[in-house]
């Protein structure tokens, strides 16, 4: 896994931080977050290989999350586990894979003896955490899709455009949600959500 | 009620809180409000709310806003507006008010809260449905709550409840396909005159709802007879309305009807204290239902009804103000003049139609009822309350005003805002047209601010009776979104000024903005246009720029190139099918430059595309056609070439990249990357090697796109400002000069390179450009087929060219056109032979130059064209370096 | 807006799709296909006022391409077909 180099690494919004657990609305930029786009047939045996190499099960179903070891983290004194891997769905055939593993080694042989993919995609993207009891509500301002529970419940995780900007949105745990938006776009998002929280602070 | 002082037409007034500017104008004795737009009529307040035809006003308190009805504008403290005589004055001053945008999913959505709309509401919401009901006035309950009715509890208490979801001062504006509604909810005017910038002004709901009920209410419609538009006649349930209510202006009055709605209003009129003088009925007889619950009532509080008689006219005083009117009984010809302050008309109800009409559903005509009313035959709109009829038991005629003579048609008005008359409407039927749609465009009524509300079935019914057909069978009306004006600012929200669009930078951007560079748009991207030392303009910037990437080193952020990851052992048949040359033999480690064509042969898009593995390749394309080209390659590998094995991965955005440039480059890698084999033999024009640089993991390419002697090193985007700064820092000692868009742009014209959207447009074949070098003979790939096409091979196309101007400092702005050197200085029109597509300075040449697109070009090289007055000669399209030796360093 | 009904994500806003024309357009063997051939495939898409079978991708979302039938006169959605498959017979 691409382990970052802090002392000489930027991030699109330096850590930023924006109201506070306090506040009814909480916003972060969590920088250097790991991300590698798999691509991998669930209909050939790389699909099993793979699985048996990341020790779970992958589901091909568009917008499902799968975990191992990596349960959401619910205050900052809080280290995740290690080893932990997160696998969002993007598409019939993609997955969009995070966590502390080394995912990148893990999947190698796999690579070697099959057809699949493996991407660091770790800069294409940061990750941003919205957090508060009127999440929703702020993020119906610049977000199309339905965030009703039973629509978008949680650990279901969906592509499409926030503000314009090409977002992966997780519903990872109550009232909390994880947005990677493409790394150029982050700038703008930013001041967009932040802006979004004016009536709401 | 709290009292609060506001301004009309220069004078200060009170008025209470919560009431309507038109009311608290009333109140104040105001009854002359404005002149008509066209024929200087004086006019006076009609109607309640959005059917107001004539109180138009321009509020200049806040963020200002011309013509808005003042039966709408709440008075708040400060509130300043101004009588228009139809049309308003754009405010000068930008409207700094906040404005947002919110989405929201529901089972159901209810349009209007009167007692229908609540009744709608809490059927749905009894069965646990998620409802959202909004309602455009401020006070919940519709008619009955402009009665003065109570509404019930059990009604009320459902707008409170967890489910639903209670919106009011929130007007739909818009009804489209699958349950979507757009509405804008007003939510600081009522409160305060001043600029919200904290608050939103105007929120802008998106609904998506499986179920859609309209309950939106009906409005009342005048009669049409000789001088119907004076100050004083109002539609009778908005003056019984404004009197309970508390103005006091008029001590008598005339109720004028076709139906028991105007027996309701005389008895709120009287009760409220005014002397009814009479109710004129234009129905003789009524059902045994409506003596009983019209008719006997107002006879019993002592109130004249005049049967089977109508207005005809009125007389005003000589500041054109209502004094009496004329009633006619048509039958035995018999007139009578009554004195009155207020003349009250009920001409009928018209169902709001709007919002049913605006998704394809037709409203079907009730003679029953005089109106066309909503029954919805979709199964996810329903219709309740007036909408779909509910006021059968009014029992309304038929009718739409007396027979008029021409003088007294002149004078009948039946659009009050467009001045527009039944001599109008006789005109237009005179003139062959019968459908309203070509009266409404002839007469313009129903064209104006309030589109119609008090005259659309009136319209319908009068040309009815011109031309003997019903008035369904005029035509139906149709009306589109928005149902009222809207801001512009409010459906923009928060997408204004910078976030209209996403700005994108790369990671070294804050290096450039540090650095001062003017920024150039690439899309939605920002790059350095050019870097300025202190007192240069562009052209000494671009100067010194280029001659730094000529002479010395010179460095660019390439980051915003499009990248693609491209994986499986057919990646590299794919690449041979996606570009005109081949890539399947290209060597591990190196790079190619490829050209795109869609299946019409037309190039689309260009770039090198690098073989990192044996079945592992990096494709870059044009930063504005990433997208593009990323839908192209899954279109051909989802639906033509399934079986292929490649899967690609958008990488754009983590890759940082940033070109070393010029003769003093390799200097500068060797600085940066200390062991890696920077020599001419170690490594090769189009290599790639892998080293660290400044310390960080990099991949360096040896690629020239200035035709210099140049590298590119790409590393993660997480260290791309950090290399950027140790470049700099290294690079200090041999005066290394960061360069942007305009000198990147220059380097490569002087050097023939085209860049694809600036030379081409889509109609451009590599042929065209002068390449023909790069479409290979031996393979098929996407678009070969369309170069034998006889249109893609005739041979008069417009062919890639150079331009050297006579003039040397000329530079020729990109887009002239040119002709043949005999039309130089002629008097269009004269037949041009070509366009020029890229032209700049040259500090290389020392002069201007241009690439240009020209009708069989190659074989006019040397010939001379006119562009205006001035004069270029063809050339080849290189300038600089013709034999290509600078690229080896 | 519209929503388009995507067989992977669900209906999703068409701003998230970009549109393909006409379905089951058959890609005739360049090197053998006769001009005429050649520009029907290139030029020529079916206009109807009704039921259309066409293609659409999901840009913002999944990437896929797929097939469906919309009337162009109201707007419905049919059925969608990924490519490749049966075409399901033209709604009524």
């Amino acid at each position: 896994m691409v382990k970052v180099n802090s002392a000489i690494a930027t991030s699109p919004l330096g850590g930023a931080v924006h109201g506070g657990v306090d506040k009814g609305i909480y916003i972060e930029e969590v920088p250097y977050t790991p991300g590698i786009d798999l691509r991998v047939d669930p209909s050939s045996l790389a699909f099993a290989a793979v699985n048996q190499a990341l020790g779970l099960t992958l589901n091909p179903q568009v917008g499902s999350v799968v975990r191992k070891n990596a349960d959401c983290i619910v205050s900052h004194d809080q280290q995740p586990d290690a080893n932990g891997i997160s696998a969002l769905c993007l598409g019939p055939d993609w997955w969009l894979l995070t966590g502390t593993a080394d995912i990148q080694s893990l999947l190698k042989p796999v690579q070697s003896a099959h057809h699949i993919s493996v991407v660091d995609v770790s800069a294409q993207r940061t990750k941003l955490e919205i957090y508060g009891p009127k999440v929703k509500e702020i993020l119906a301002h610049v977000w199309e899709q339905d965030l009703r529970d039973a629509n978008f419940p949680i650990d279901t995780c969906t592509q499409g455009l926030m503000a314009k900007s090409p977002v992966i949105l997780w519903h990872c745990c109550e009232n909390c949600y994880l947005i990677f938006v493409r790394s150029s776009f982050a700038t703008h998002l930013w001041e967009v959500l932040s802006d979004s929280t004016v009536e709401y602070l | 009620m709290s009292n609060v002082t506001f301004k009309f037409d220069g004078v200060d007034y009170v008025g209470q809180a919560g009431d309507s500017l038109a009311a608290a104008l009333l109140k104040n004795g105001v009854l002359h409000f404005t002149d008509s737009t066209y024929r200087d009529r004086p006019r006076g307040i009609m109607g309640l709310w959005i059917d107001e035809p004539n109180a138009l006003v321009n509020i200049d308190s806040g963020a200002g806003e011309p013509m808005v009805q003042a039966t709408t504008v709440e008075v708040v403290e400060g509130l300043v507006a101004r009588s228009l005589s139809g049309i308003g004055d754009l405010p000068d001053t930008r409207d700094l008010s906040r404005y947002d945008r919110a989405y929201r999913y529901a089972d159901v959505l209810v349009v209007g809260a009167g007692l229908s709309g609540l009744a709608a509401a809490k059927k749905y919401a009894d069965l646990g449905k998620i409802v959202i009901i909004m309602d455009d006035k401020p006070e919940v309950g519709g008619h009955a709550n402009q009665c003065g009715e109570i509404i019930p509890a059990e009604l009320m208490s459902v707008l409170t409840r967890e489910n639903v979801t209670h919106l009011q001062r929130t007007t739909v504006i818009g009804t489209y396909d699958q349950g979507y509604a757009v509405a804008v909810e007003r939510r600081t005017d009522h409160v305060s005159s001043k600029v919200s910038t904290d608050v939103a002004r105007i929120r802008t709901w998106h609904v998506r709802a499986e179920h859609t009920v309209l309950a939106t209410g009906a409005f009342q419609r005048p009669l049409v007879f000789a001088n119907n538009d004076r100050p004083g006649i109002m539609l009778s349930h908005a003056a019984a309305t404004y009197v309970e209510r508390g103005v006091t202006k008029f001590k008598t009055a005339v109720v004028v009807t076709i139906d028991n709605q105007g027996y309701i209003d005389a008895i709120r009129l009287h009760k409220s204290g005014i002397r009814v003088l009479a109710i004129v009925d234009v129905r003789k007889k009524l059902s045994k239902a409506s003596n009983k619950s019209a008719r006997k009532p107002a006879e019993k509080l002592g109130i004249r009804i005049i049967k089977g008689a109508t207005a005809l006219d009125t007389n005003g005083t000589l500041d054109g103000i209502l004094s009496s009117v004329v009633v006619s009984d048509p039958k035995s010809g018999l007139r009578e003049t009554i004195a009155t302050d207020l003349l009250a008309i009920s001409g009928g109800w018209t169902p709001t139609v709007h919002l049913a009409t605006y998704i394809g559903i037709k409203p079907t005509w009730s003679k029953k009822r005089a109106a066309f009313i909503v029954n919805s035959k979709v199964k996810s709109i329903s219709t309740v309350g007036m909408l779909a009829g509910d006021f059968e038991e009014y029992e309304p005629a038929v009718f739409f005003g007396p027979e008029l003579d021409d003088t007294q048609a002149l004078v009948a008005y039946v659009d009050h805002q467009r001045d527009a008359t039944l001599r109008d409407l006789r005109r237009a039927v005179g003139a062959g047209m019968i459908s309203i749609e070509h009266v409404k465009r002839y007469t313009a009524i129903g064209t104006a601010h309030d589109q119609g509300k008090t005259s659309g079935t009136l319209t319908m019914g009068l040309i009815g009776n011109l031309v003997g057909l019903a008035p369904d069978e005029i035509g139906s009306l149709t009306f589109r979104p928005p149902y009222i004006a809207v801001p512009f600012a409010a459906l923009a929200g928060r997408e204004r000024g910078l976030h209209t669009e996403p700005i994108r930078t790369t990671s070294i951007h804050p290096w450039h903005v540090a650095a001062g560079a003017p920024m150039e748009d690439v899309g939605q991207w920002k790059r350095p246009w050019f870097f300025p030392k202190p007192g240069e303009d562009m052209h000494a910037a671009v100067l010194r720029e280029c001659r730094a990437a000529r002479n010395g080193v010179a460095v660019m952020d390439a980051s915003t190139l499009g990248k693609i990851d491209i994986q499986g052992k057919d990646a590299g048949a794919f690449l041979d099918q996606v570009y005109t040359n081949m890539f399947s033999t290209l060597k591990v480690g190196m790079s190619r430059y490829g050209l795109m064509c869609g299946v019409d042969g037309m190039v689309f898009d260009d770039g090198v595309t690098t073989r990192l593995g044996e079945n592992h390749w990096l494709m870059t394309t044009t930063t504005g056609g990433a997208a593009k080209v990323m839908d192209w390659l899954e279109e051909w590998l989802q639906t033509e070439w399934p079986h292929l094995e490649v899967f690609c991965t958008s990488v754009t955005e983590q890759i940082a990249t940033v070109a070393i440039v010029g003769p003093k480059s390799r200097e500068l890698l060797a600085l940066l990357s200390p062991g890696l084999d920077v020599s001419k033999e170690g490594f090769a024009f189009m290599e790639n090697k892998y080293a660290d640089v400044a310390g960080i993991p990099a991949r360096i390419a040896r690629i020239s796109f200035s035709g210099e002697l140049a590298y590119e090193v790409n590393v993660s985007a997480w260290y791309g400002l950090e290399l950027w700064n140790k470049v700099m820092e290294l690079g200090a000692s041999l005066d290394v000069t960061p360069y942007g868009t305009e000198s990147l742009h220059v380097l490569r014209a002087e050097k023939g390179f085209v860049i694809v959207g600036q030379e081409t447009d889509g109609t451009q074949t590599p042929d065209d450009l002068g390449m023909d070098w790069i479409v290979s003979k031996k393979k098929d790939f996407i678009g070969k087929r369309s170069f034998s096409r006889a249109d893609t091979s005739r041979p008069d196309r417009h062919q890639l060219v150079g331009l050297l101007p006579d003039t040397s400092e000329f530079v020729i702005p990109e887009g002239s056109y040119f002709a043949e050197i005999q039309h130089k200085g002629a008097t269009p029109p004269i037949p041009h032979i070509g366009y020029v597509t890229s032209s700049y300075f040259s500090g290389e040449l020392n002069q201007s130059f241009a690439m240009a697109l020209v009708q069989n070009g190659r074989a006019r090289v040397g010939e001379r064209v006119a562009i205006g007055n001035e004069t270029a000669v063809i050339t080849e399209p290189i300038f600089v370096d013709k034999e290509n030796v600078r690229r080896d360093g | 807006m519209l929503h388009i009904p995507c067989p992977y994500c669900g209906p999703r806003d068409e701003t998230e799709f970009h549109y393909g024309a006409g379905a089951n357009i058959f890609y005739p063997e360049p090197t053998t296909a006769t001009d005429e051939e050649w520009s029907k495939f290139v030029f020529i898409r079916e206009n109807p006022k009704g039921w259309h079978a066409e293609r659409w991708v999901h840009s913002a979302g999944c990437r896929r391409w797929f097939n469906v039938w919309r009337n162009t006169i109201t707007h419905e959605f049919g059925p969608t077909y990924k490519p490749f498959t049966e075409q399901p017979k033209r709604p009524v």
